[in-house]
């Protein structure tokens, strides 16, 4: 069980590398795929299949998609974003060495709780028999029920905000607006005489 | 219901919302009035239960009197911004009802944020309130700067959210749980704290000081804050920054209060970066919306300050001094909105010289705001940062305070440099007039507040000591 | 009822200075004139309404409040500032109506009226006050209205030049008056003067500490105190300011530059006197102090040509002799000198504002003469301030100045007898200088042109008035209330007040100054006078000529006021204005400039220039510096905290 969830994350880690290294957007996208497909496994490996369907789903599915037709369509010149690539290098690695070199001994000195001791009461759902999905949901609906409700606005304000920043009202154009011809009065009308 | 403020607002907000479409003609000023009533009716609601104190669903909220009191500001602030929305000439691209809509269901989320008892809540309606922001920034479409500032404001606001998960996941893989009470009890049976806790924290500072705009954390606000809508600077520089020190002072004061020693040097260290960078910054520079940038960034180095001893005092301090600076900043984005030549918005100070001439009620009432910014006696300001020095010397930080005191005085510099180049510089083209009375009527009645509250500052010393209690009960 | 005659004045001031443009000049010097009369009237109806032995205060309000110190604004009556306001409103009165017709012809006559009316205000705010830092403003503030006024005429450059001076002469004594209040707040640590009186003896071992030497505390505080009065009061050392004052309005001087505030030295060591009595050494201090200025002052009017300047001198040489008292412990003497010479000096100031009124604005003396039969009431006056002035027997300033003399006679200091001749030979420079004045003035050729003299005339009747009251008063004053000074039954009315000499008694003094001596001030007049009159009537062809030309460098060291003023510029002022030319230009200008202020802002601009440059306006950069930023947080943590 252990060797899978090694095995899997080192291919997460490398595959999420190669999102950022990778020259080809269209790679980059390919591999952010790869990536999500083998956080599903692992999310599989804790029994956790609803977020890995989810994840695949949601993820792979749309936004990931998404992506790619984006990424296509914009027809991005690569060489460009190479530029300063080899100036910034050293001192980004040097950053990013003192950053994890810190993180490592953080995470050495300390155990993190086990399962059992969480005190949220999922695991005794889990424990008790209750399919992953399904309680999940009674979590959902009961007790997580106002941040449930926070997500929603979230979606909601996501949309008006795409609305808003993409939706062009074509104000210089010349465009007859169908209810404004439909109602029309006769008497406003010029008259050619 | 005692969240019945929230939920109220999120009804009204749906309303507008569903009957937006509809209203064909000037849409966007009848959207903003409705929203005005909205904000109104809910001020009422918020007042209500000021004095109530409990924990609803199931822990995730908090209602307290200092929430509700912080909330019942941000709702002025905002009604505020959204009222000089609607008075001043605004640029075509902002004229669309989404705008008030964007603005009303930003202070949903920070209305929770400001009463959140959870992590897991807590990051939820900060995410709400950061995408409002998001789209408010690039809500002018047509305006090339708006929209770089709007990309910028949203990457770093990930890189915030980001960081900020980061230190929930360390938190909550310690504690086990996300809620704020469950994190005080562990803390209080641990023999010592652990050390990943206060990483956990110091992530979590780090993602609240990029909201907040603390140095070194700041370099996106000059940008974003020069690069959006004046209406919508105005705004970015007001409530949310109330609803985030609110969280900081929740966050710290509570779970956090038995690890006072750990992060007080790192509230110290934000605290003087941020003065020296919001007081250094400024100095060179020739736009209006970024000088105000800087001085929002010593303001709220200031306002840190109060925060490093944890005790009653310093909230109350904090309080005071938010509210003092809100009217100082609405003020002052007030003149900037109104600042106009052949109808086209310009901000740079260069156009402020010889206002003097053309407009000596409003130029002084706009000195008056500035002085009060700069901290000088018997000005609003002043009083604030009296407060927050008191209770930074009363600690026996004297640093602190002489570093207080010597950024004051470079601070002080710009906005005086203001004031000169107001009344004593001839006039290089004259801008348009200020046709507008009801913000001239607004302007004069926060000039008037800065200039009396010296007559009667116990008024606020009592209202804000006997709020800040409410969140010492809790401990 | 005392309260009003303290504010009185000050109310004038105000109408007068705010309604100026509202009325007319007369009748705004009406109101002035009469608010002053009120005020006098107040004030002797409030002195006799007070009972011997009692003292009020009168608490108008808390001034400060910090720690210890615990001041009021208070006003004090009693027998010593009851007498002293009576004669300061008084004089102040007869001085306004004499001012109405003296600057009739000025522009700025109103204004005048309402600083001679701010000044009187200060003058009895400062002798009211009940504590020393009151006393302090009252002090200060004479001292802003004697700049004022000497500067009054200012488009006159001398005028300008003398205020100036008299403002920094007074401002080195009032640094010592300060430095004494400082003292006395350490020491005492009250600057109430009843309180302090009642600890003096408490006190009168304790030293201070200072750079390793041991210092009395009292004579240090004593000295201080004199150092102030010395500006103030004009004594040797400071006296320079005094005869330029003299180029301000005739009235100032004689209201402000005789009677009352060069007074106030002399009135604070009265009421400081227990202190005083306390340490010998501040005394003898005083006595030499006092002599210098006596035997200085009088011998430069000798040979002064200016009417003003020799009364002027004669100021300062009398204020010598009160000083003289002082250090003989004599405090009822020399205050019963202060209130004689209040009145016969300004009756001579105001008799030398009609001589030169008549004379046409001519201060010269040199070129007066012959004006007895011209302007008989003038020289009436003048004869009476005159002979008061030397002490001719039954005048009023026969009792003050001899008493004062026997006094010095019969002191405990060592050298008593030193100062005893050296108070004598002042009386026979006093004789000589007042009757050369009344020679060259009144009698002999007229020298100056016809346009002149065609004009001379007598002083109308407004500033006639004054003169002859105060001449009524030159002559009787001493007569009647010297018995109230000096009689042995009164001696304890002043006991409370001040430190009082057993020997200031009219029947030991008799018992024990030899009659010789007793006469020896009346022999000295006779023959100052005669001197003077063989001098100038006799032999004015043979010997003056033959004197001036063979001991010019007398005539010389005396007409420069024995070089003191040359001394101070050249030991003073130049290396002053050298030094601090070169602290401006070297140090404050090159050193503190360049790295204080200059330098500073010019590094925070370049660190905002710094600032400026890392906002680069590339996302990554921001991104970057948030990394950094956690990352040096975090670091800080781990290994600094």
């Amino acid at each position: 069980m252990l060797f899978f969830f090694f095995v899997f994350s080192f291919i997460v880690i490398i595959s999420s590398l190669s999102v950022v290294f990778s020259s080809n957007p269209v790679h980059s996208v390919l591999f952010l795929i790869f990536t999500f497909f083998n956080t599903a496994v692992i999310f599989l490996l804790f029994n956790a299949e609803f977020l890995a369907m989810t994840l695949i789903i949601v993820y792979v599915g749309a936004v990931a998609v998404l992506f790619l037709f984006v990424v296509m369509m914009l027809n991005i010149n690569d060489s460009l974003m190479k530029e300063g690539f080899l100036k910034y290098f050293p001192f980004g690695l040097l950053l990013i060495c003192i950053f994890f070199g810190e993180l490592y001994m953080i995470f050495e000195s300390n155990v993190f709780i086990t399962p059992s001791d969480i005190r949220i009461s999922i695991s005794e759902l889990v424990d008790g028999g209750m399919d992953n999905t399904k309680s999940i949901g009674l979590f959902l609906y009961t007790d997580y029920f106002i941040v449930f409700q926070i997500s929603g606005f979230l979606l909601l304000l996501a949309m008006i905000g795409a609305i808003v920043l993409a939706h062009n009202e074509k104000i210089n154009t010349r465009y007859n607006s169908p209810i404004d011809q439909k109602i029309l009065n006769k008497k406003d009308v010029i008259k050619l005489n | 219901m005692i969240i019945i403020p929230e939920i109220f607002l999120s009804i009204g907000f749906l309303l507008i919302l569903f009957i937006t479409p509809f209203i064909k003609i000037n849409a966007h000023v009848k959207v903003g009035y409705f929203t005005l009533l909205i904000i109104f009716l809910t001020q009422f609601f918020v007042l209500k239960d000021i004095f109530l104190f409990e924990e609803i669903f199931n822990g995730f909220f908090v209602i307290d009197s200092f929430g509700s009191f912080l909330k019942s500001i941000i709702l002025i602030s905002a009604g505020l911004v959204i009222y000089f929305y609607l008075i001043i000439k605004n640029e075509k691209s902002l004229l669309r009802p989404e705008f008030s809509l964007v603005i009303l269901i930003s202070i949903i989320g920070m209305m929770l944020m400001v009463s959140a008892n959870n992590l897991l809540s807590l990051f939820l309606s900060m995410e709400l309130q950061s995408l409002a922001l998001y789209i408010l920034v690039s809500f002018s479409r047509e305006d090339i700067n708006s929209s770089e500032a709007g990309v910028k404001y949203f990457v770093i606001g990930s890189l915030s959210t980001c960081i900020f998960l980061f230190g929930s996941s360390l938190i909550y893989g310690l504690v086990g749980s996300t809620d704020f009470s469950n994190i005080s009890q562990f803390m209080s049976d641990q023999y010592s704290i652990p050390i990943m806790l206060i990483v956990g924290l110091i992530f979590i500072l780090v993602s609240l000081s990029l909201k907040i705009s603390a140095a070194p954390f700041h370099m996106w606000t000059p940008d974003v804050y020069q690069g959006a809508p004046t209406i919508v600077t105005t705004f970015l520089s007001t409530a949310p920054k109330v609803a985030v020190f609110a969280v900081l002072i929740r966050l710290l004061v509570f779970p956090f209060g038995e690890i006072i020693v750990d992060w007080g040097k790192i509230v110290i260290i934000l605290s003087i970066s941020s003065m020296i960078i919001g007081s250094l910054g400024a100095l060179k520079q020739t736009d209006l919306k970024r000088l105000m940038a800087y001085s929002t960034i010593n303001h709220i180095g200031f306002i840190m300050m109060g925060l490093v001893p944890g005790s009653e005092d310093g909230i109350t301090a904090i309080s005071i001094y938010l509210i003092f600076y809100l009217t100082m900043n609405l003020g002052a984005f007030l003149v900037i909105l109104n600042m106009q030549r052949d109808q086209i918005n310009v901000t740079s100070i260069k156009d402020l010289s010889g206002l003097y001439k053309n407009e000596p009620i409003l130029a002084a009432c706009f000195a008056v705001i500035l002085f009060s910014m700069a901290g000088i006696p018997p000005l609003a300001g002043f009083i604030g940062k009296l407060l927050i020095l008191n209770i930074v010397i009363d600690n026996n930080l004297f640093f602190l305070a002489i570093i207080a005191v010597l950024t004051s005085v470079i601070a002080a510099f710009y906005y005086i440099r203001l004031v000169k180049s107001i009344f004593f510089d001839p006039p290089v083209h004259d801008l348009d007039n200020f046709s507008n009375s009801q913000s001239k009527f607004l302007l004069s009645i926060l000039s008037l507040f800065n200039l009396t509250v010296i007559l009667y500052p116990q008024f606020f010393l009592n209202l804000c000591a006997s709020i800040t209690l409410s969140l010492f009960a809790l401990k | 009822m005392f309260f009003l005659s303290i504010f009185l004045p000050l109310l004038s001031f105000f109408i007068c200075v705010s309604l100026k443009d509202f009325f007319k000049s007369q009748q705004l010097s009406f109101i002035s004139c009469s608010l002053l009369f009120m005020a006098s009237v107040c004030s002797l109806l409030s002195l006799i309404g007070l009972k011997i032995e009692e003292e009020k205060v009168i608490i108008l309000g808390n001034w400060i409040s910090s720690g210890s110190l615990d001041l009021n604004w208070a006003i004090q009556l009693n027998l010593l500032t009851g007498s002293m306001v009576l004669m300061v409103n008084f004089v102040s009165t007869l001085i306004h109506i004499y001012s109405v017709g003296y600057m009739n012809k000025d522009p700025k006559n109103i204004l005048f009226m309402g600083y001679i009316g701010l000044f009187t205000f200060f003058m009895l705010f400062l002798v009211s006050s009940s504590n020393l830092v009151q006393l302090f403003l009252g002090w200060e503030g004479v001292g802003l209205t004697s700049y004022l006024l000497i500067g009054f005429w200012n488009y006159k450059d001398s005028a300008n030049k003398a205020a100036l001076k008299a403002f920094i002469a007074n401002r080195v004594g009032d640094f010592g008056l300060l430095l004494a209040l400082f003292s006395i707040f350490i020491i005492f640590g009250t600057l109430n003067i009843n309180e302090i009186m009642v600890l003096v003896n408490s006190h009168v071992d304790t030293y201070f500490e200072f750079l390793g030497a041991r210092i009395h505390a009292i004579t240090l505080i004593c000295i201080l105190l004199f150092v102030g009065c010395m500006g103030k009061s004009a004594q040797f050392g400071l006296h320079v300011w005094l005869p330029d004052a003299m180029e301000g309005p005739t009235p100032v001087s004689a209201l402000i530059h005789a009677a009352t505030m060069v007074t106030a030295g002399v009135f604070l060591l009265i009421i400081m006197s227990p202190l005083l009595e306390a340490s010998s050494f501040s005394r003898d201090f005083i006595l030499i102090i006092g002599s210098i200025t006596c035997l200085f002052a009088s011998s430069v009017a000798i040979f002064q040509n200016d009417i003003k300047r020799i009364i002027a001198y004669s100021t300062c040489s009398q204020l010598g002799y009160m000083f003289m008292a002082i250090g003989a412990s004599a405090y009822s003497a020399a205050y019963f000198h202060l209130l004689s010479h209040a009145f016969f000096k300004a009756l001579l100031f105001l008799g030398a504002g009609c001589v030169i009124h008549s004379m046409s604005d001519e201060q010269n003396i040199k070129k007066m003469g012959g004006l007895f039969n011209k302007i008989p009431l003038t020289y009436f006056t003048m004869l009476i301030g005159s002979f008061s002035l030397l002490g001719l027997p039954f005048f009023s300033g026969y009792y003050s100045k001899d008493i004062i003399i026997e006094l010095l006679y019969l002191s405990e200091s060592k050298f008593s007898f030193y100062f005893f001749l050296a108070s004598v030979l002042g009386v026979l420079f006093t004789s000589i200088y007042s009757v050369r004045l009344l020679i060259y003035v009144f009698h002999g050729k007229s020298n100056s042109d016809e346009k002149v003299i065609a004009h001379i005339h007598e002083s109308p009747m407004i500033m006639i008035i004054p003169l002859v009251i105060l001449s009524s008063f030159a002559v009787f004053f001493g007569m009647f209330s010297q018995s109230f000074f000096f009689g042995s039954d009164h001696l304890d009315n002043w006991s409370q007040l001040m430190h009082i000499n057993k020997k200031v008694d009219e029947f030991y003094i008799y018992e024990n100054v030899p009659t010789l001596f007793r006469k020896l001030p009346l022999i000295m007049i006779v023959i100052g006078s005669s001197m003077c009159f063989l001098l100038y009537f006799s032999f004015r062809k043979s010997v003056l000529p033959f004197f001036k030309v063979n001991f010019s460098w007398i005539f010389s060291f005396f007409k420069n006021k024995w070089y003191i003023d040359e001394l101070y510029e050249k030991l003073i002022l130049r290396p002053t204005i050298y030094l601090g030319k070169g602290f401006w230009k070297s140090i404050d200008k090159d050193l503190i400039d360049n790295l204080g202020p200059d330098g500073i802002s010019r590094v925070i601009q370049s660190f905002s220039l710094v600032v400026s440059r890392l906002q680069s306006g590339y996302l990554y950069h921001y991104v970057l510096s948030v990394v950094i930023g956690l990352t040096l947080l975090i670091s800080l943590y781990n290994y600094i905290f």
